[in-house]
């Protein structure tokens, strides 16, 4: 079925068979749009659940790829703590040391929990925008429709009222051009995010540094409290 | 002319030679060679800093982490690579309407417009 469904008495036919012929291949012209319309709609929407689907995908990777690493981190800091209640022989030593354990531990925990919390904040930020492009690319779609279905409305109203054929087909191309011309400019708007994605990167690098600098400082000075208390310079 | 032929056949034979021996060692290939899986890759390259018992080589082994850490953090970067996945589809629906075809399925009826008498040329034609 296309946009119109041609109706005209057999009087109107025969009063012009030009208008006639035309009128017949209008409505396999908006089948033909249309059909072409649902295929690409059909598609985007497969396009768009192989992207979800990556996204996921990716994530679970980049996800377990950190948890891995942060095992080996753990594991790689018991040792190094290990290495230093060799050296702690007195119980003040021993006590500093404890104490320099704890700061660190929690330096580690609060480092992760900031970076965490910035992926997070840019994931949310990328599926926000994935959720405004499709909403707008969708309105942007019925408007398209709407447009061309108006086009071909027109183009069946003027088939009945009498209207020379050549002003209905010259009225029904400018129609489905305008309407071509409005989605490509609405497409090229929808797609111009790069600056929201830049930001949300920027937001969070910005939170990463400031996580890596606080837990850099916070070691440091763990470390400095320890020289101090074993009176040691190594 | 001879000898050249001979070393392009030479040539052919070491590099499929080598083609399957790639295949053969990589495993099967995958259809898509996503970017976080080759930076995977690259991550699992990273050494682990020896304990020393020193208190200063404690530190920055335990700071170290944070540097390894951001590698895979940059990598949540690519994500928005996804984002345009579907602007091909989109330009092509946009282009539904082919003014082009558009043109050729109704030109038949301008041949009408100006025919004096012929109308029972079938539309068909066009």
């Amino acid at each position: 079925m296309g946009f119109i469904t041609l109706v005209l008495t057999s009087a109107e036919a025969a009063t012009d068979k030009r208008i006639v012929g035309f009128c017949s291949r209008l409505l396999e012209i908006s089948a033909k749009i249309e059909k072409r319309l649902t295929d690409r709609e059909t598609k985007l929407e497969e396009r768009r659940t192989e992207r979800l689907e990556k996204l996921e995908a990716w994530r679970e990777k980049r996800d377990l790829r950190r948890e891995e690493n942060q095992a080996r981190w753990d594991e790689n800091r018991e040792e190094q703590f290990k290495k230093l209640e060799e050296r702690a022989g007195t119980d003040s030593q021993k006590q500093a040391l404890a104490a320099f354990k704890e700061a660190v531990n929690a330096a580690v925990v609060a480092r992760r929990t900031a970076v965490e919390t910035a992926k997070e904040t840019f994931r949310q930020g990328i599926d926000q925008l994935i959720i405004s492009r499709k909403a707008a690319i969708d309105n942007a779609i019925a408007i398209y429709k709407d447009a061309i279905r108006a086009a071909f409305t027109k183009a069946q109203a003027d088939c009945e009222a009498g209207v020379e054929a050549k002003t209905i087909r010259e009225t029904l191309r400018t129609n489905l051009k305008a309407a071509q011309e409005q989605f490509q400019n609405s497409r090229q708007e929808i797609e111009g995010i790069g600056q929201s994605v830049k930001e949300l990167a920027e937001t969070r690098r910005a939170a990463v540094a400031k996580a890596h600098e606080d837990f850099k400082a916070a070691v440091e000075k763990a470390r400095d409290d320890l020289k101090a208390a074993w009176k040691t310079n190594d | 002319m001879k000898l050249d032929w001979k070393l392009l056949v030479l040539v052919g034979v070491v590099a499929v030679a080598g083609f399957l021996l790639l295949f053969q060692f990589a495993g099967e290939l995958p259809e898509n060679i996503s970017l976080p899986v080759l930076i995977k890759k690259g991550e699992r390259a990273i050494v682990l800093p020896k304990a020393t018992g020193n208190i200063d080589d404690v530190a920055k082994a335990i700071i170290r982490e944070a540097s390894a850490d951001a590698t895979i953090l940059n990598d949540e970067e690519t994500d928005s690579s996804l984002l345009n996945m579907d602007s091909q589809t989109i330009s092509d629906l946009g282009k539904s309407y082919i003014e082009n075809e558009f043109q050729k399925n109704i030109s038949c009826f301008s041949w009408l417009d100006n025919d004096r008498g012929f109308y029972h040329v079938s539309v068909n034609f066009c």
